[in-house]
């Protein structure tokens, strides 16, 4: 576990390291700056007063050097179109798409598993061909395609739900069920194939042998003994999403970190770009350490290290 | 045979094959058997010939793409009406096998859960049959792991199945198998995956639990050896029917059935070492029962000309000796 810890903590160093020296070498490769920042008619004084205060005009090994420290220490400078911290404005973001993350994440759960689980036990039959036919819908459909339909039916048609916005649990309703939508067909698929899988080996009829009940065959045993590849799908979903549902957010005008990374490139606002970048890697290192250890206390043969 | 009623009576239980979309197989038929409390009854046929599906069946526990296409299976526990295994509700079924029933199977690497310690494994059986609590359940695996050999149980009770040896597992395995004293065993081959100084502890292990709970055992085995330690009567398959049934020692001394003689015949000789059985000349039977003819006359050193054109029945040519075969029909008649 130790070793687990001290291996897995240089990787997350080394992968920070990377996407913060990429980001670094295409800001640089993105032009000058400070013709952005100042109107096209701002004299040359002013320029360089600016490239000297964002300390633009030291050689670019120093600024290389700085900007690394700067990423170790947590300062990531202000936010060159806010002109607050860059950091606190993407960790001000973070828990919109964290919330919007857990919903989808929880509804597609909640729907999959035991349609997964059914397709398994029954297939072949009119369930399996019915959550095979509900996966590839939310499979093939792009979340800004089954968002834009969500909207016009519930919202604009029906009008029982907002269609943008985070205020209340309402807002929230559309953007989660469109991407549960699409989470769903993934874990559905991965329950079936998994669950089909364990419910074939040898040790399920032992358990029949004892007597044990359904119940207790499919979702005790079956599942546990099921639940790795489930767990590790989950998982890949979270650090997709987490890294912020872009489309989505950007569709329902949903304030969450993905929307706020995409606005940032776009004003190439490097300072919020690389707070972003760091905030998005650093969630995904972590939901892929918790899949771990997760699925090392599911599966004993398992080991951390 | 013995005088008291067998507590499980298979009769005229005939296995099918149904794969989805094809037509159903009859892959055993008009198999009779039964098993008697504190005695083993052993069940011999060569790799394929329906032994496993037997014993399936006598757990009412096949599975797509088998199914039980005819016969009954007559539970009589003590203190209870017989039961028709076939004719159970899911839940009397359930409560029957682990209670009354209790089987062992070939392969101890792939026959418990991975993903459970093994004392949970023979806990939860516990709890389902006996609604014993957590712990007592907890306390009572360590008692059984102790019952089957196994030391330091309080230790090994946390063990995940890998990280225990192959006779250990089939330890384990008997363990839960007994765990809430069935009057039933059955046992498909539970040796052959293990090596042979184990197997040899298994078996004595089996012996003595059949005689200290009086189970009535249903053995199943490659091995004439094993028969002849183990056994109280046998019953040789061939093609998915019984063609001989009689007392270990009478099957050993008087072999009726071709086939039978050609097992016997096939054995190492006594003092040399035991081996699996070398096979009896001939083409290796397609699975499947045939109707017209004897099953074995293809392969047999005694076939006449009345063997293609009828099937001989199981009928008895001694006491407690039954065969089905042509050759001993003038000796009943
Ligand atoms: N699940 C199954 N699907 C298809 N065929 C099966 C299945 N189970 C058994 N069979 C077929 O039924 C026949 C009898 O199989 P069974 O497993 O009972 O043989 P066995 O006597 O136990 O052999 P062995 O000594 O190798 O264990 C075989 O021909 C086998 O191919
Ligand atoms: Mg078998």
């Amino acid at each position: 576990m130790l070793t687990y810890l001290i291996r897995r903590t240089l990787l997350v160093s080394v992968t920070i390291w990377g996407v913060m020296t990429i980001l670094f070498g295409l800001q640089h490769l993105s032009g000058d700056p400070t013709l952005l920042l100042l109107s096209s008619d701002a004299t040359e004084d002013a320029r360089r007063t600016l490239a000297n205060q964002l300390g633009l005009d030291q050689p670019l090994a120093a600024q290389y050097a700085a900007f690394l420290w700067n990423t170790l220490t947590g300062d990531l400078g202000l936010s060159w179109k806010y002109h607050q911290p860059a950091l606190r404005i993407v960790l001000e973001a973070l828990p919109a798409t964290a919330l919007l993350t857990s919903a989808a994440i929880a509804l597609g759960l909640a729907v999959a598993v035991p349609l997964g689980i059914l397709a398994a036990v029954y297939r072949n039959s009119w369930i399996d061909t019915l959550a095979s036919f509900i996966a590839v819908l939310g499979q093939s459909m792009p979340v800004y395609w089954s968002g834009l339909l969500l909207i016009l039916l519930f919202s604009t048609t029906l009008r029982w739900l907002p269609s943008m916005g985070s205020d209340g649990a309402v807002a929230l309703v559309l953007p989660a069920a469109t991407l549960g939508l699409n989470i769903m067909a993934r874990i559905e698929r991965i329950t079936r194939a998994s669950m089909l899988e364990v419910l074939g080996q040898d040790f399920v009829r032992t358990l029949r042998s004892k007597g044990l009940s359904e119940r207790s065959v499919l979702f005790r045993h079956g599942l546990r003994n099921a639940s790795v590849p489930i767990v590790s799908m989950v998982g890949l979903q979270l650090s997709a999403l987490l890294g912020g549902a872009v489309l989505i957010e950007t569709v329902f005008a949903w304030p969450g970190v993905g929307r706020l990374a995409v606005n940032a490139v776009y004003a190439r606002d490097f300072p919020l770009v690389h707070a972003a970048a760091l905030v998005v890697t650093l969630t995904f290192c972590l939901v892929n350490m918790l899949v771990d250890v997760l699925c090392a206390s599911l599966n004993p043969q398992i080991r951390l290290d | 045979m013995s005088g008291a009623e067998p507590v499980l009576e298979m009769r005229d239980v005939g296995v099918e094959l149904a794969p989805l979309g094809g037509a159903a197989r009859r892959i055993t038929s008009d198999v009779d058997l039964a098993l008697h409390a504190g005695r083993t009854l052993a069940l011999v046929g060569e790799s394929g010939c329906g032994k496993s599906v037997t014993a399936l069946a006598a757990m009412n526990l096949l599975a797509p793409p088998l199914r039980l296409g005819t016969g009954h299976i007559l539970l009589r526990t003590p203190g209870a009406a017989p039961r028709d295994l076939t004719r159970l509700s899911p839940a009397e079924l359930r409560a029957a096998r682990g209670g009354q029933l209790g089987m062992i199977f070939q392969d101890p690497m792939t026959a418990l859960d991975p993903a459970f310690q093994v004392g949970e494994q023979i806990a939860e059986s516990l709890r389902a049959h006996l609604g014993l609590s957590r712990r007592a359940a907890h306390d009572r695996a360590v008692e059984l792991l102790q019952l089957v050999g196994i030391h330091e149980p309080e230790r090994r009770v946390r063990a995940y199945p890998f990280q225990l040896s192959g006779g250990m597992r089939q330890r384990v395995m008997i363990a839960i198998a007994v765990a809430c004293s069935p009057a039933v065993l059955i046992a498909d081959e539970p040796t052959t995956a293990l090596d042979v100084t184990v197997q040899a502890q298994i078996l004595e292990l089996l012996r003595e639990l059949g005689a200290r709970l009086g189970m009535a055992t249903l053995l199943i085995t490659h091995d004439l050896g094993v028969v002849a330690e183990n056994a109280d009567t046998v019953a040789v398959m061939y093609r998915g029917r019984i063609v001989e049934r009689a007392s270990a020692e009478a099957l050993f001394t008087a072999p009726a059935h071709p086939y039978t003689r050609g097992l016997l015949a096939s054995l190492p000789p006594l003092d040399g070492p035991r081996e699996r059985l070398r096979p009896i000349p001939g083409q290796v039977p397609p699975a499947g029962v045939a109707d017209a003819d004897c099953p074995f006359v293809a392969r047999c050193p005694e076939a006449m000309p009345r063997c293609l054109a009828a099937r001989p029945a199981l009928t008895a040519i001694a006491p407690e000796h039954e065969a089905a075969c042509f050759l001993h029909a003038t000796v009943a008649a």
